[in-house]
């Protein structure tokens, strides 16, 4: 690291740091859409921060263009008549400020003035600017402003503007905001919206794409170069989007950041003076076997060169509270960086800052790009994926939403499904199953556990941690089915393809933009292939790196990478709430008897009698048994699935059923006795409503009943004498 | 341990006495029958008492630490101070819970042994006694409530669970293995069971004699 010092004019010195490496990012887009150049400083005190930038918009369409949109994303948490609040009355957003002491009623609310709006070297646009809702009729919101233009944007043409504002955050609510010393400053100036053109994401016309903040909505923009110059007061530790060009000590005891970043759709950053800073280095050859780098370029089909990835220079703002999970933090992000890269191409950015968000702060789990929020508990249980799950998610933000920039107001599915999908994928292969129980003294308990606790100096002298872990022990549940609990409970609520605020509650956005997402990918790699599954999903990534794809254009790389027409799969899937669910309803098998009943024999009736057939059978060495195993479709959704039957002796027949009727039955006249039948043995079909009624065998079987009731009804007694503790 | 003050104290009504108190008198099922009814009322009264006290302690120590705690530790942005609290309550609460759960032992044995028809009474010289003698009071109460629970310690340390979940976990079954092992796991743990009931009737056991003692 390389330090100079200046002394300055006056009396005071400033200080500044040259970066540690070299910026060695290489923009991958020809004409960027936006060039932001900003200044903006922090005032603790206030909660607020005062800005000025300059933005360069570049209208890349045919069209001509009367009018700009802006998103002034922190006035939904002006006051309780934003579209924001009021979608949420009822359902799960309120702020909870009620309950939190800390903080006068002033200092809660979040907002952003535009001061000054003028054309570069033209006119003032302040007096013309007015609030407008695309989504509702919600006079009251003021998230999205209009600035008519003096004159329109020629197709091609480029217009320069100068804006002053003031940004006040609001006491957390969601995805931004300060707690206490703690600042997390995300949406918080006026940033522009995406002027779509004829054809883009399915448009039959130009127009903007600017939608109001809503409860549940998360963001869409589009691509092009922020140079930020960011000040704090000094004692602040500040971590932001992009590549930290310079820092410099100011004479009035703040810091000014230069951050830089091309090809990237956002720009956020977070301060607070309690931040532990730990850098490290994603060295690429250490984490990437040059094997595993041969295995995954042959599995996408890719030239080896194109599967190599590149050093990233990470770094992670820690919680002093959650410094014991550093470790685990950077083994998570290290992971990303190398399954995402390997998978979908490499992670392209220089740098990658992770901020930890303390507790009570609505802060955490967000994704901005090179910037994201985790976070963690004090002690993170020792089988569960917390902080690696979220650490994982967050991280693969970069690739579904950064890189693939989807409109996530439209669209959520295609960053948060796509990326559960992924993460799901990454957390199995870099660390095999996840607990969503573990078992204490073989009592299966939720897996939020804190394990090997720490204790205190005194007076445990000598004794630095009680070791529980062992006696946990992790009950597994395979990603490829997690999710499932919180898909079938809501199963019904909401067809998967809805604008983000048009879902019945926060809760069906929830599942329609994650999990069931995630189990409707895994039901396509089961329909594709895995081989085939990877090789879409790199496709898809490529293709629309650095543009803003929709569901079409990623069901168009399906059939074109597969070369099947799977829309009856989206069809089914994605555009009803059908569930699927078929079960085996019948398994029969009865011994196939010589003649028993009235039957003409030389012309004459002759009865032959049940008991003889019968002793006749059992004498044979010839028997023969005809079997019958009935499969119904329950549910609406209609898939072909596999259909196993096990029969006496180990033998085994695989039926395959298109699954379009009702029911089918299979027969067989075997040697062998049927046993057992089984409707989707692989679990295929990840989003099947019911599988204990996947399988079913001939007679019933009480010995799997018998290990659990002697297990279980020890701890039962307990628990009666430990409740006779209260009488 | 027998023949105390107390018990000489109330020879007039030896004709009432329950025969389990008495070894020489004839026992049998109707005799135990009889002699239960006989406290069974008392009994349920202070078990009324034991049950508003231990919602007393939940109210209190419990829910209303908490509901104070919560206030300081709400806008809280590190999470030590707040687990240590929350712990703190946790601890305070069971301490409570089991502080009860010795005054309503010690009632139950001062209900018997004094022949005491009021259950009030009978709780609240309980808790003179506890609180006048709390260690002693305590260790009487603890150890054999403490080796029950050992017993669990027992067995888990004893039990071959490897052997077992080996034996118990496949999706086979062997004919002579499996029933084997479910059926020395279940007397197994019917005994561990049985030991627990034989220490809590040891703590109660332990509680009259030093009731008697005391006195
Ligand atoms: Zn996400």
């Amino acid at each position: 690291m390389k330090t100079i010092l200046h002394l300055g004019l006056l009396t005071a010195f400033a200080l500044s740091v040259a970066s540690a490496s070299a910026q060695t990012y290489k923009s991958h887009i020809e004409h960027p859409i936006v060039r932001y150049r900003m200044q903006a400083k922090l005032d603790p005190e206030a909660k607020k921060v005062t800005g000025h930038y300059s933005l360069t918009w570049w209208n890349h369409t045919d069209n001509t263009i009367a009018d700009l949109y802006f998103h002034l994303y922190l006035n939904a948490f002006k006051n309780m008549d934003s579209t924001f609040f009021r979608d949420a009355f009822g359902h799960r957003r309120r702020p909870d400020w009620q309950r939190r002491e800390r903080g006068s009623e002033e200092s809660r609310w979040g907002w952003v003035d535009v001061n000054k709006l003028q054309l570069v070297g033209g006119a003032d646009l302040t007096s013309s600017l007015t609030f407008v809702h695309p989504d509702d009729d919600n006079a009251a919101d003021q998230t999205v402003m209009r600035v008519a233009l003096p004159q329109p944007i020629p197709p091609h043409g480029t217009i320069e503007l100068s804006v002053d504002f003031t940004a006040k955050l609001p006491r957390s609510v969601a995805r931004n905001g300060y707690e206490g010393d703690y600042f997390l400053l995300a949406q918080w100036f006026p940033k522009i919206g995406v002027y779509e053109g004829a054809g883009e994401r399915g448009r039959k016309q130009g127009g903007w794409n600017c939608h109001q903040y809503h409860a549940n909505t998360e963001f869409y923009a589009d691509y092009g170069i922020y140079d930020v110059e960011l000040t704090a007061p000094a004692n602040y530790v500040v971590g932001a989007t992009g590549f930290r060009l310079a820092e410099q000590r100011n004479p009035d005891g703040t810091t000014t950041y230069h951050q830089y970043q091309e090809d990237v759709h956002d720009f956020a950053w977070t301060a607070c003076p309690r931040f532990v800073k730990v850098t490290r280095t994603f060295d690429w050859r250490k984490e990437v076997s040059h094997e595993e780098l041969l295995k995954w370029a042959s599995f996408v089909n890719v030239p080896t060169e194109q599967e190599e990835l590149r050093d990233v220079n990470v770094t992670l703002l820690v919680q002093p509270d959650h410094v014991n999970s550093t470790d685990r933090y950077f083994r998570a992000l290290f992971n990303g960086l190398k399954y995402f890269g390997l998978w979908y191409g490499q992670y392209p950015y220089d740098t990658l800052t992770v901020a930890d968000t303390p507790r009570n702060s609505a802060t955490c789990c967000m994704e901005y790009p090179t910037f994201i929020t985790v976070g963690t508990s004090l002690w993170p249980g020792e089988h569960a994926f917390h902080p690696e799950g979220v650490t994982v998610h967050e991280f693969g933000h970069q690739f579904w939403y950064a890189l693939v920039g989807n409109n996530e107001f439209e669209e959520a599915f295609l960053d948060e499904g796509f990326n559960t999908y992924s993460t799901s994928k990454v957390l199995e292969t870099a660390y095999g199953a996840a607990c969503s129980y573990e078992r204490v003294f073989g009592i299966p308990i939720p897996s939020f556990t804190w394990l090997d606790v720490p204790l205190p100096r005194f007076p445990f002298a000598g004794v630095p941690s009680i070791p529980v872990g062992p006696y946990f022990s992790c009950v597994e549940t395979p990603e490829r089915t997690s999710d499932r609990r919180s898909y079938l409970l809501n199963a019904k609520d909401d067809d998967l393809v809805r604008f983000g605020w048009e879902y019945l509650n926060g809760v069906s956005y929830g599942t329609n933009s994650y999990g069931r997402v995630g189990l409707t990918l895994r039901t396509l790699e089961s329909n594709l292939g895995e081989q085939t599954m990877a090789r879409v999903m790199r496709t898809y990534h490529q293709r629309w790196r650095y543009r803003h794809p929709c569901l079409d254009d990623f069901i168009a790389v399906v059939n074109e990478v597969s070369g099947q027409n799977m829309n009856w799969f989206f069809q089914q899937f994605l555009y009803s709430s059908n569930v699927a669910d078929y079960t085996i309803a019948d398994v029969t098998s009865e011994p196939i008897l010589g003649k028993v009943g009235v039957y003409e024999v030389s012309g004459r009736k002759q009865t032959f009698r049940d008991k003889p057939a019968q002793k006749a059978f059992e004498k044979s060495t010839n028997k023969q048994y005809h079997s019958s195993v009935t499969v119904r479709r329950l549910g609406e959704v209609l898939a072909p699935v596999d259909v196993l039957v096990h029969f006496e002796k180990g033998e085994t027949v695989r039926e395959h059923w298109d699954g379009q009727y009702r029911w089918v039955r299979y027969t067989y006249d075997k040697p062998a006795k049927a046993i057992s039948a089984e409707v989707d043995p692989a679990r295929k079909l990840a989003l099947e409503a019911n599988f204990t009624n996947n399988s079913r065998t001939r007679e019933e079987d009480n010995r799997a009943a018998a290990k659990w009731y002697v297990r279980w009804i020890f701890w039962l007694e307990t628990l009666f004498f430990s409740a006779g503790f209260f009488s | 341990m027998r023949g105390s003050r107390g018990d000489a104290a109330r020879r007039p009504y030896e004709a009432e006495r329950a025969h389990f108190r008495d070894p020489d008198l004839p026992q049998g099922p109707f005799a135990f029958f009889r002699d239960a009814g006989r406290y069974a009322w008392r009994m349920v009264r202070l078990m009324i008492i034991g049950l508003i006290c231990y919602w007393l302690v939940f109210l209190v120590l419990n829910q209303g630490f908490a509901r104070l705690t919560r206030r300081w530790t709400v806008a809280a942005l590190d999470d030590r101070p707040v687990f240590w609290i929350n712990l703190g309550i946790g601890l305070v609460t069971v301490v409570g819970l089991l502080f009860v759960n010795l005054v309503m032992d010690y009632a139950r044995v001062n209900l018997v042994r004094e022949e005491e028809t009021s259950a009030v009474l009978a709780f609240l010289s309980s808790l003179g006694f506890s609180l006048s003698r709390l260690r002693k009071a305590l260790a009487v109460y603890a150890i054999p409530s403490l080796l029950g629970v050992g017993l669990l310690v027992v067995y888990r340390l004893v039990v071959p669970w490897s052997f077992v979940n080996e034996s118990l976990g496949s999706a086979g079954w062997s004919h002579l293995r499996e029933p084997l092992v479910l059926a020395l796991l279940f007397f197994g743990q019917q005994a561990i069971m049985l030991g627990r009931y034989w220490f809590r009737v040891a703590a109660w056991a332990s509680e009259w004699s030093y009731c008697g003692g005391a006195n």
